[in-house]
């Protein structure tokens, strides 16, 4: 099942990538997205697949290593805020330059 | 006690350069900054005995000890005489420069500059440290630049500063590169622990060191900095580019001379490079109208004689080399001195509008002449006790040639006597040029008169003779080394005996017999004079020569050519597109990934323990990858939102089916929450125009973005096909998740005890987003179409409104459950959070954004600084009764209808949690949907 997710978070990554060189802001902010649900999933796999242990005390042993789960909860609620950022300062833009195309506004600061 | 007067030798003038007088009386009281050398003056002067005895005095502390850096210093006889001559000609062109520049309002900023420098220049010669050393070699070229520079409305001036400093530092760069070469084969960066042990050091560093002692004193080809340097006012160019600075180099090369006493690369390299400089320097001295360049080619010239020596190694040569560096700075200081009175009053440096000053200015007359013969070598002046050395010592080299194979052999032809040649021909120049310089100012008719003819009414005015009163008491310096040799002899002795080992054996006398050396100087007397009497015949045409290509030529060519290369390679890649950067970045990070995973590959071993896959499992896995292909293919925007959010549930399920309902539940949540935020902005994008790019950008694209996840791929698969590492950490959490602090569910624990400090630190960040996304939306235009009301109210549906104010409570109420379970079983503060922001933008979307907003009895931000401010709080808590911060209390109370609970202050923390993701998601939601 390992390799069955790694492949999985090289699409991920690769779809992610071709997201973030396109000049649509709202495909880039999806880009980055997709980089975080990869990159969770790689620390998913990174403590073990099991199924059915959770890491909760109550339950019988054995249990699945509790701490990449610690990390994916913050790194989800992170991820959202820097989503929602993101996206903010997309329409932002749209709406302030009247452009959403990256390359459209390269260069402006010169 | 001898420790802290070395200090102050630098400290002094360091100090001094942050003194800043009021405005009011900065004019008058710039002359005070002279208080600073005459200070050092007199503590040089205090150490003479301790020099004298042979001592040597240290003192260091310790800088960075672990990297070999300490803050040494130290003082013997060398470093003495050095330092005797920056605070002696420093007291001479201070009180100068008080004079010369009276009514000039930089005075004050010149003064300050000045003592910079002094104090570089001071830390030169006594730093003990190679890399202390070096700090202060480049605060010399600093302190040079700035007064190179001096007056910045002058292009040349500009010019000048740039090609100085430009030089010196890439001197200084390469310097740097032998020292790190002589540490990292020595393991000491102590000059004094190196020439202890007389330390053998590869050729390849001496010539770095060689670099950096040629580029500061101006040797051939190096020497171009020099004559633009003086646009430097004239006390800098008599203080910086003639008697000390330009010595630096001529001071490292006498200080590391017993190092590579057996090197004949070394000794061959200083040979040559110096008899090189010494002749073209003084070609080039002949030509010059102006004063100022006259004398700038003739030090040019000095120098290059002193490194020549210094080159030779043989007793002789390094005795006339010190003896030089003190002549040419009595003689050259005063000379440059009287160029800038002669400028001052005569309103000119320029040869060719000069002459005639002599019935007009006959003191400055007579000691300028006696510091101009000095520098021809004429007896019974200072200078021709050091030239009479000098062919001693290119004899005795010449001599040696003959008779044995010696260091300069290659330089040499077997019989020809070539050093003794070119040295008597460059004393032939330093006799032209040096008669030259004071005939041409004092006696030879004037051609055309002064432009001031006030010099004649004011000759000796009151400022005059403080511009007169330093050149006397420095040519008078001059002449008082050739009357009374045994005080130049003795000044001399203490630093020849650092160099050579052992104290000298010849004796200084102005009357040695007849020896070679003396027909050598008659010669040159014949010879110069000579020329001087017949230069009208090829001076003209000398001046008028202008060179098709010079060094100057060649570094201006460079310069700019550098730029063109650099502005050209620059375009090529800068092209100001985002992403093409990013291209760039992904690009490096294929190659430089497949590389090392390339070898991994090759010796693999497969050894981890494989969950086999169910087919549900792969269904799923199967599903992902295609909604992630649907977000690159699709040119809907709610197809793409969509399918991005498809990504996010089945995450959601991965989560369920691997252990971790924590995540499932967090994951649901916001994959809510992210769908609302997409529908409310999504409508004000543009459409995604279909092909954008070019075929070949397309495939460019798609070539990255394929490589890209197969480098990723192929890590984690590195990553995780060995044998996993048994870690304790895992079994250290689960053994005491409930012991330590009192909870079941351990990521729960995780978060808010074991490792509370680090969520105290992502809900920070959290919130730092929502204070981002305020400040975008206030920033933004005010008036435009208010989006977010109009997404609301054009959908006003009774059944939407009813579900919701049927399902508020409820879901409240959920969260809080969820949130006071947390820390044993599925839920907590982040969870409960998100799922009370879902809650209310349901609400919001429901019913007006704005009349939601009015209910709401606290601001969003209120509630995040109400969140971070419990969450520190009960972490400082813990502080207050003497724990580490974050420990957790654990209590059993009895509460009617729940029973007995388990209460950890680690709750109140994640009640903080709590209240900063609803506050946060709320904000940014209505931030949007109000805007």
């Amino acid at each position: 099942m390992e390799f069955v997710i790694i492949s999985v978070i090289g699409v991920l990554f690769g779809c992610g990538t071709y997201l973030i060189l396109q000049r649509h802001l709202l495909r880039v902010v999806v880009g980055l997205s997709l980089y975080s649900h990869a990159a969770n999933l790689a620390l998913m796999i990174s403590g073990g697949l099991e199924r059915g242990n959770p890491p909760l005390l109550t339950t019988e042993a054995p249990y699945v290593d509790p701490l990449p789960q610690a990390l994916i909860l913050t790194a989800i609620v992170i991820s959202f805020g820097m989503t929602a950022f993101a996206t903010v300062l997309a329409f932002r833009v749209r709406q302030v330059y009247g452009s959403d195309a990256v390359d459209e506004l390269a260069g402006g600061e010169e | 006690m001898s420790g802290f007067l070395i200090i102050s030798l630098v400290l002094l003038p360091l100090l001094g350069s942050l003194v800043s007088w009021p405005e009011r009386w900065r004019q008058r009281l710039a002359p005070a900054y002279s208080l600073v050398p005459i200070l050092q003056l007199l503590i040089v002067i205090s150490l003479w005995a301790t020099v004298q005895a042979g001592e040597r005095i240290q003192c260091s502390w310790p800088w960075a000890p672990s990297l070999g850096l300490y803050v040494s210093f130290s003082l013997d006889g060398l470093s003495w005489l050095f330092t005797g001559l920056i605070s002696g000609v420093g007291v001479f062109v201070f009180i100068y420069a008080a004079f010369y520049m009276a009514d000039d309002p930089t005075l004050s900023r010149l003064y300050r500059f000045l003592l910079l420098f002094n104090a570089a220049m001071m830390g030169v010669v006594l730093a003990d440290n190679l890399i202390l050393l070096l700090v202060f070699w480049e605060l010399t070229s600093v302190s040079s630049f700035l007064l190179i520079g001096f007056r910045s409305h002058r292009a040349a001036a500009c010019e000048g500063a740039i090609k100085a400093f430009g030089l010196t530092a890439i001197g200084g760069l390469v310097m740097l590169f032998g020292i790190l070469a002589v540490y990292a084969e020595h393991g000491t960066f102590e000059l004094s622990v190196l020439l202890a042990n007389s330390t053998s050091i590869s050729t390849a560093v001496g010539l770095c060191f060689l670099v950096g002692a040629f580029t500061k004193s101006a040797q051939f080809p190096f020497h171009i900095w020099l004559p633009s340097a003086m646009e430097a006012p004239t006390p800098v160019s008599a203080y910086l580019h003639a008697a000390t600075m330009v010595k630096a180099g001529l001071y490292l090369i006498a200080r590391l001379t017993p190092l590579f006493a057996d090197d004949p690369t070394w000794s061959a390299t200083v040979t040559s490079v110096g008899t090189v400089t010494l002749v073209w320097g003084g070609v080039l001295a002949c030509k010059q109208v102006d004063l100022k360049a006259l004398l700038a080619n003739s030090t040019v010239s000095q120098l290059g004689l002193i490194v020549l020596l210094l080159g030779l190694q043989t007793e002789i040569a390094l005795f006339a080399a010190i003896l030089h560096i003190l002549n040419h700075a009595a003689f050259k200081g005063a000379l440059f001195l009287t160029a800038g009175t002669v400028e001052h009053e005569a309103g000119t440096r320029d040869l060719r509008r000069l002459g005639g000053l002599r019935p007009l200015m006959p003191t400055l007359t007579l000691a300028a002449t006696l510091a101009s013969l000095s520098m021809a070598g004429l007896p019974p002046l200072g200078g021709f006790l050091s030239k009479e050395l000098f062919y001693e010592g290119v004899l005795e080299a010449d001599l040696l040639q003959r008779g044995n194979v010696s260091s300069v052999s290659y330089l040499l032809e077997d019989t020809f006597p070539l050093l003794t040649t070119l040295a008597v021909t460059a004393s032939c120049l330093t006799f032209l040029y040096s008669f030259i310089f004071f005939h041409g100012t004092f006696f030879a008719p004037a051609s055309h008169p002064p432009e001031q003819p006030h010099a004649s009414s004011h000759a000796e005015h009151h400022s005059t003779l403080g511009l007169i009163a330093p050149i006397v008491v420095l040519s008078g310096l001059a002449v008082l080394f050739g009357l009374v040799p045994s005080l130049a002899e003795a000044l001399v002795t203490p630093a020849f005996r650092v160099i050579h080992g052992e104290p000298p054996q010849l004796h200084l006398a102005l009357w040695h017999g007849l020896t070679p050396a003396l027909g050598l100087s008659a010669l040159t007397i014949v010879l110069g004079g000579g020329a001087f009497l017949v230069r009208q015949r090829f001076l003209q045409a000398a001046r008028e020569y202008q060179a098709a290509y010079s060094f100057n030529r060649v570094y201006i060519d460079g310069l700019t050519g550098f730029t063109h290369l650099f502005h050209w390679t620059r375009a090529l890649y800068m092209t100001g597109s985002v992403t093409d950067y990013i291209r760039y970045l992904l690009v490096a990070l294929i190659v430089g990934l497949s590389i090392p995973l390339w070898s991994f590959f090759e010796e693999m071993a497969l050894q981890a323990d494989i969950v086999r896959p169910e087919y549900h499992e792969l269904g799923l896995a199967g599903l992902m990858a295609v909604a992630g292909i649907m977000c690159c293919r699709t040119h809907s925007r709610i197809v793409l939102v969509l399918s991005l959010g498809l990504v996010g549930s089945l995450m959601a399920i991965f989560f369920v089916l691997f252990s971790a309902p924590d995540l499932a539940l967090t994951q649901v949540l916001v994959e809510a929450v992210s769908l609302v935020l997409f529908l409310l902005v999504l409508r004000y994008f543009s459409m995604i125009r279909p092909l954008p790019y070019t075929p070949r950008t397309r495939l460019f694209n798609i070539g990255i973005s394929v490589g890209t996840g197969l480098m990723v791929s192929l890590l984690l698969f590195a990553a995780n096909v060995g044998p996993s590492i048994p870690s304790v950490i895992p079994s250290y959490y689960l053994a005491n998740s409930h012991l330590l602090a009192g909870g079941y569910n351990v990521v729960n624990v995780i978060l808010v005890d074991f490792r509370g400090f680090d969520t105290m630190g992502e809900i920070t960040v959290f919130s730092v987003a929502v204070l981002g996304v305020l400040a975008l939306v206030e920033l933004g235009v005010r008036g435009q179409q208010s989006l977010g009301t109009m997404f609301m109210v054009s959908f006003p549906s009774p059944i939407l409104q009813a579900f919701a104010r049927l399902t508020l409570h409820l879901m409240l109420v959920f969260a809080l459950y969820l949130l006071l379970r947390g820390h044993n079983a599925p839920g907590g503060g982040f969870i409960a959070g998100v799922l009370t922001a879902v809650a209310m933008t349901f609400q919001m979307m429901a019913f007006h954004a704005e009349s939601f907003s009015h209910e709401m009895p606290w601001k969003p931000l209120q509630v995040v600084a109400v969140g971070l401010l419990l969450a520190a709080g009960t972490g400082l808590g813990s502080i207050l009764i003497g724990y580490p911060f974050l420990t957790s209390a654990i209590g059993h109370y009895n509460f009617p209808l729940f029973g007995d609970v388990e209460l950890v202050t680690a709750m109140g923390f994640d009640i903080g949690v709590y209240l900063v993701v609803v506050g946060t998601s709320l904000g940014i939601i209505r931030a949007i949907a109000e805007d």
